[in-house]
């Protein structure tokens, strides 16, 4: 008993320490991917059967309404090509090299969640197969979700934002003020770490990826600040912010292919 | 024959709790899911504490990691001890009765539960409250109707 106790600890400090398990890992974790996919099942056919057996009526209602917004976000396009254009012309007669180029992504299903309740970890069914890496930044159709820390061949695991060991470098969209965002381990709730009593923020102000640290791309919304509060008796302003991403809600996540990738491969999270 | 009809009954029931282990819970109620595995490695170190003894459990802790991507040896260690811990009382908790069962189940689970809180702490910022012992809870009020229903797959494998 005693020898496989020290045993499990050690293992312990050679995976965390040392990341020399990765390779077992990634195989247990392959081997989980059938278990997940078993365990989910129950949801997966009530999911189905409401949309196939009770939903028929509404379905023609719900069509209407994709079109419409299908139609809506088709205009927008029409501008935002005119902007773009125009965007490339400015820049060129400010001679500025640094360009705004839109990201490859790859739609995974959500298959799994982490089942311990202070984790916010998320298994996606894509792996090193479909090219995903360590690092990559994950996104849903609001805003940045979190990043890839453990991959496999046929599946992924994501750590959202909302991870207490989880921060992501931003800044602040209307002023371009620089900030860290730090996950509290409640999905609804980011924190702000060290800003300053003097900075130039508010609540409703939207916080964006600032793209140092190499890791995310410049410019996805990550979150929304929704509190500001200045305690004389602290150095800094308590400053917490809601996610832009429906981090419960979703069931498909887009991994961003972004051209700094060989950058950040190598890094650990 | 007795021994692989056996064995068929115990990684039926370590591969069903390990499902149910990472089965969909909505966030409020995820401090509250049973300690499956847990639950079937006292059980069957309990009662056949000579097939099942701390070398299974060690090897089902490891794997739990894997499915639950959590630090490898987190779940070892907590199921070598309360295996080991199991074993030795296994004479003990064949006489008692199922609610005294149930209190043993409380103190072994949260002590899996603590040794894994250990581990989490070790590695990164755990919870900050008391909640993870909610699991230990619910394993021991479940454990009356438990313990009946895994007897009755032992038989029906033997």
């Amino acid at each position: 008993m005693l020898v496989l106790a020290v045993l499990s600890l050690v293992l312990v400090f050679a995976d965390f320490q040392f990341h020399w398990l990765r390779g077992v890992r990634s195989y247990l974790s392959a081997s989980a991917a059938p278990l997940y996919w078993v365990a989910n099942s129950p949801s997966r056919l009530l999911e189905w059967t409401q949309e196939n057996l009770l939903r028929s009526e509404s379905m023609a209602e719900e069509n209407e309404r994709l079109k419409q917004e299908a139609f809506i976000l088709k205009g927008r396009m029409l501008q935002m090509s005119a902007l773009v254009a125009e965007n490339g012309r400015l820049r060129e007669l400010l001679n500025s090299s640094a360009e705004l180029k839109s990201d490859d992504v790859l739609i995974a299903e959500i298959i799994g969640l982490s089942p311990e309740p202070d984790r916010h970890i998320i298994l996606v069914d894509k792996g090193a197969n479909h090219d995903i890496f360590l690092g990559q930044p994950a996104i849903d159709a609001d805003g940045l979700i979190g990043q890839v820390i453990e991959v496999s061949a046929r599946s992924a695991r994501i750590l959202l934002i909302a991870d207490s060991a989880h921060a992501v470098p931003v800044q602040v969209n209307r002023n371009g003020v620089r900030l860290v965002a730090e996950g509290t381990g409640r999905l609804d709730l980011l924190e702000l770490l060290h800003v300053a009593p003097t900075t130039d923020i508010k609540t409703g102000d939207l916080l964006v990826t600032s793209g140092l640290g190499g890791r995310f791309p410049v410019g996805y919304p990550v979150a929304k600040v929704i509190s500001v509060i200045d305690d004389p008796g602290t150095p800094f302003l308590k400053v917490t912010a809601e996610p832009s991403a429906r981090l419960s809600q979703s069931r498909h996540v887009l991994l961003v292919f972004s051209r700094k990738r060989a950058a950040v491969a190598g890094a650990s999270p | 024959m007795t021994l692989i009809a056996g064995y068929w009954a115990l990684s039926l029931t370590l591969l069903a709790s390990m499902i149910l282990a990472v089965f969909p819970l909505s966030s409020q109620y995820q401090w509250f899911r049973p300690e499956w595995t847990a639950m079937v490695i006292i059980y069957w170190a309990a009662t056949s504490p000579r097939r099942v003894s701390v070398g299974v459990a060690w090897l089902t802790g490891l794997v739990l990691d894997g499915v639950q991507g959590v630090t490898l040896g987190q779940n070892a260690l907590g199921l070598v001890v309360i295996a080991y811990v199991a074993n030795v009382l296994h004479q003990r908790m064949r006489h008692f009765a199922l609610v005294q069962q149930a209190c043993l189940v409380f103190v072994l689970v949260g002590l899996h539960l603590l040794l894994g809180y250990w581990v989490q702490s070790l590695v990164s910022a755990p919870a900050k409250n008391l909640y993870f012992l909610g699991a230990a809870l619910t394993s021991a009020l479940l454990w009356p109707w438990f313990e009946p229903i895994l007897g009755a797959i032992r038989r029906a494998l033997r």
